[in-house]
């Protein structure tokens, strides 16, 4: 290779892990917007950056972007829409292109078609059933749910023969990296909000064993689960089963905060003079809410409290344990592979008796090290929009139409939002579920 | 390479790219009954198997023909409610839109306009007492009250491990007295099972 060689060669790397770069700028308008309550608005804007900020490997996260915020500003069938394409996309993800497959073995995994987490793959039914159910469908509702349990279910076999193999070969690079494989291992095999809307659907349907067995479900989840369901079982749960003959029960859930993002956590590991090996990883890094609580205060003048059922964060980040382990040992393999050619080169340049050979490996050495660290970085590709908790209360009422406000308050107790609902008709038998939203 | 057979093969070579990059969609039309199974989802050969088992099990029910026999007039049907349980959003109304045609076609039974689209009925007999001439006006309150009512259900089994899932559905009909709450005829489709493989690499 020549010097002119070189000049070619290193623009091009340089733009290949430029180009890989997802743009995220656009987040900061919308971001702005959710913040004060204008979903309408945050949806229209992510319509508009959708062919300028999203790429066309980035369309699962589009849709689940534009799936949630719909959903937010109340465009029911567009949010079904989106949150579909988002779900097809992620299943036909799982063919992997072969060709974004080895670049992204050669620059970073930002180079691969998002394919979606998992807990994006599990809420985007969950949001989906509310949506049905928000357009009169509750038979569609149901079918959403069944989706969420099949999911749950398949989630521990996803990724074990892919770990498997990469766990050889990080082995083969003998890594200083520590892994606890105990870490990999996803502790979250049902979801009690899924359980719950299960629970509801059905007894609107009539079918009260069924919402029993679903009730029971809630329960089981928060036992067998401590890790992700770290807070006492909602205590308004048995009530929901035991509504007198004519009379009527008002449900209600609240979404608030917003759910995780992935930071990168970079360390870099010397393994010879002027050579090291930088392993950049995704981390997920929970966003605070100032929602401590949430209450619905009816204008007849009672009153409940709406009590967590499902921390949407943690689960995010208990269900990312299994992708985590698979990226870290990906990682580690193709940050080796790219430090070891720029440590062979230096030894090439040692070697070589003909100085200016020496020079060009010498050159090449250094261009291979400052490729490897310019274009070793972290996936950080998540959806941004899904709330980070939900909580659910409910009233047993006479048939009739109420308004009532739903108050969200901060840890010292300070009203941070109010949400109005105004001439609800609540009617016995029925499935009276309203739904509030507070994503600051 | 003489220069002919290089254009030759330049020239088949460009129309191999360029039927790739045609602008409009390629459309092949195909028999109705041809097998399209693309996702492994339910589809068009799922309702025509599902169908034609249950109808002809539901045509040869002794219990259905033992009605015309008792009363000396065919049975009354109504389409009931057809769920799906299933994890797919199936339109379930194909299905008993079939039977409700296959059975009357076969001359064994009549049908009633179903609970959505009687109102419809309802609101034009309505109009015809004021607008329509005595004659022809038709009279209120002389329907036809089903002697049965078809029900139903469509489930999904799903298993999946890797690139394999199975998807096994399981549909069932029945026909219920309407006034006996008996059930006259039980019929079920087990046969569909699908076995998806999905591929794990492309280019």
């Amino acid at each position: 290779m020549t010097t002119k060689d070189i000049k070619i060669v290193l623009p091009l790397l340089l733009s290949v892990f430029l180009v890989s770069c997802a743009s995220v700028a656009h987040y900061g308008v919308i971001d702005g917007e959710v913040a004060g309550g204008n979903y309408a608005g945050a949806y229209a804007s992510v319509q508009a950056a959708k062919d300028s900020k999203y790429r066309e490997i980035d369309a699962v996260l589009y849709n689940l972007d534009a799936g949630m915020l719909a959903h937010y500003a109340r465009a029911y069938p567009d949010s079904i829409k989106n949150l579909t394409g988002a779900e097809r996309g992620i299943e036909s993800a799982y063919t992997k292109s072969i060709s974004q497959g080895v670049s992204s073995y050669l620059v970073n995994d930002n180079t691969k078609e998002y394919a979606g987490d998992d807990y994006e793959d599990i809420y985007l039914n969950v949001f989906n059933a509310l949506n049905y159910y928000h357009t009169g469908s509750l038979e569609d509702s149901m079918v959403e749910i069944r989706r969420v349990g099949n999911k749950i279910r398949f989630i521990s076999t996803k990724y074990g023969t892919a770990i498997t193999n990469a766990q050889k070969a990080s082995l083969e690079k003998s890594s200083d990296i520590p892994y606890d494989p105990k870490a990999a291992t996803v502790k979250f095999s049902d979801s009690a909000l899924a359980r719950y809307l299960s629970m509801l659907f059905y007894r609107a349907d009539g079918k009260r064993d069924d919402a029993r067995i679903d009730r029971n479900g809630v329960r089981l989840a928060f036992a067998n689960q401590p890790s992700v369901y770290a807070f006492p079982l909602p205590s308004s749960l048995d009530a929901e089963l035991d509504v007198p003959k004519g009379k009527a029960r008002l449900n209600v859930i609240a979404f608030y905060g917003l759910s995780p993002i992935k930071t990168e956590n970079a360390t870099r590991i010397p393994i010879d003079a002027g050579n090291w090996v930088k392993i950049a990883l995704p981390e997920i890094t929970q966003r605070p809410t100032a929602v401590a609580r949430a209450e619905v205060l009816l204008d007849s003048g009672e009153k409940f409290d709406l009590e967590l059922i499902e921390d949407l964060g943690a689960i995010a980040a208990e269900t990312f344990k299994q992708k985590a382990a698979f990226i870290y040992f990906k990682t580690i393999v193709r940050s080796f592979a790219k430090t070891t050619s720029s440590v062979l080169l230096e030894k090439g340049a040692d070697k070589a008796e003909d100085s200016g050979a020496g020079l060009l490996l010498g050159v090449l050495s250094l261009g291979a090290q400052i490729y490897a660290e310019a274009s070793e970085q972290a996936d950080l590709r998540i959806s941004r929009y899904f709330p980070s908790k939900a909580s659910v209360g409910g009233i047993t009422l006479d048939p009739g139409t109420y308004s009532f406000t739903v108050k969200y308050y901060n840890g010292s107790n300070g009203l941070i939002y109010e949400e109005r609902f105004q001439d609800v008709v609540v009617t016995a038998g029925g499935l009276n579920l309203m739904e509030g939203i507070c994503i600051k | 390479m003489k220069k002919s057979v290089f254009f030759a093969f330049a020239l088949i070579s460009l129309s191999f790219i360029l039927s790739g990059c045609a602008s409009t969609p390629q459309v092949t039309r195909v028999s109705s009954d041809t097998q399209t199974d693309l996702s492994g989802y339910w589809n068009d050969s799922d309702v025509r198997i599902v169908s034609d088992s249950i109808i002809a099990d539901c045509l040869n029910s002794p219990r259905v023909a033992q009605f015309e026999k008792d009363t000396g007039a065919l049975p009354v049907i109504i389409v009931g409610t057809f769920k799906n349980d299933s994890d797919e959003h199936i339109d379930t109304s194909i299905i008993t839109k079939k039977m409700e045609a296959a059975i009357i076609n076969s001359g064994k039974a009549d049908f009633v306009a179903s609970k959505s689209e009687r109102s419809e009925i309802r609101d034009e007999r309505q109009e015809q007492q004021s607008w329509a001439s005595e004659e022809t006006a038709k009279a209120i309150a002389n329907e036809a009250g089903a002697d049965f009512m078809l029900i139903g259900s469509v489930k999904t089994m799903v298993d999946k491990s890797g690139k394999y899932a199975t998807r096994n559905y399981y549909v069932y009909a029945e026909l219920i007295n309407v006034e006996s709450n008996k059930k006259v005829w039980m019929g079920s489709n087990e046969e569909i099972k699908k076995v998806i493989k999905t591929p794990s690499a492309k280019l």
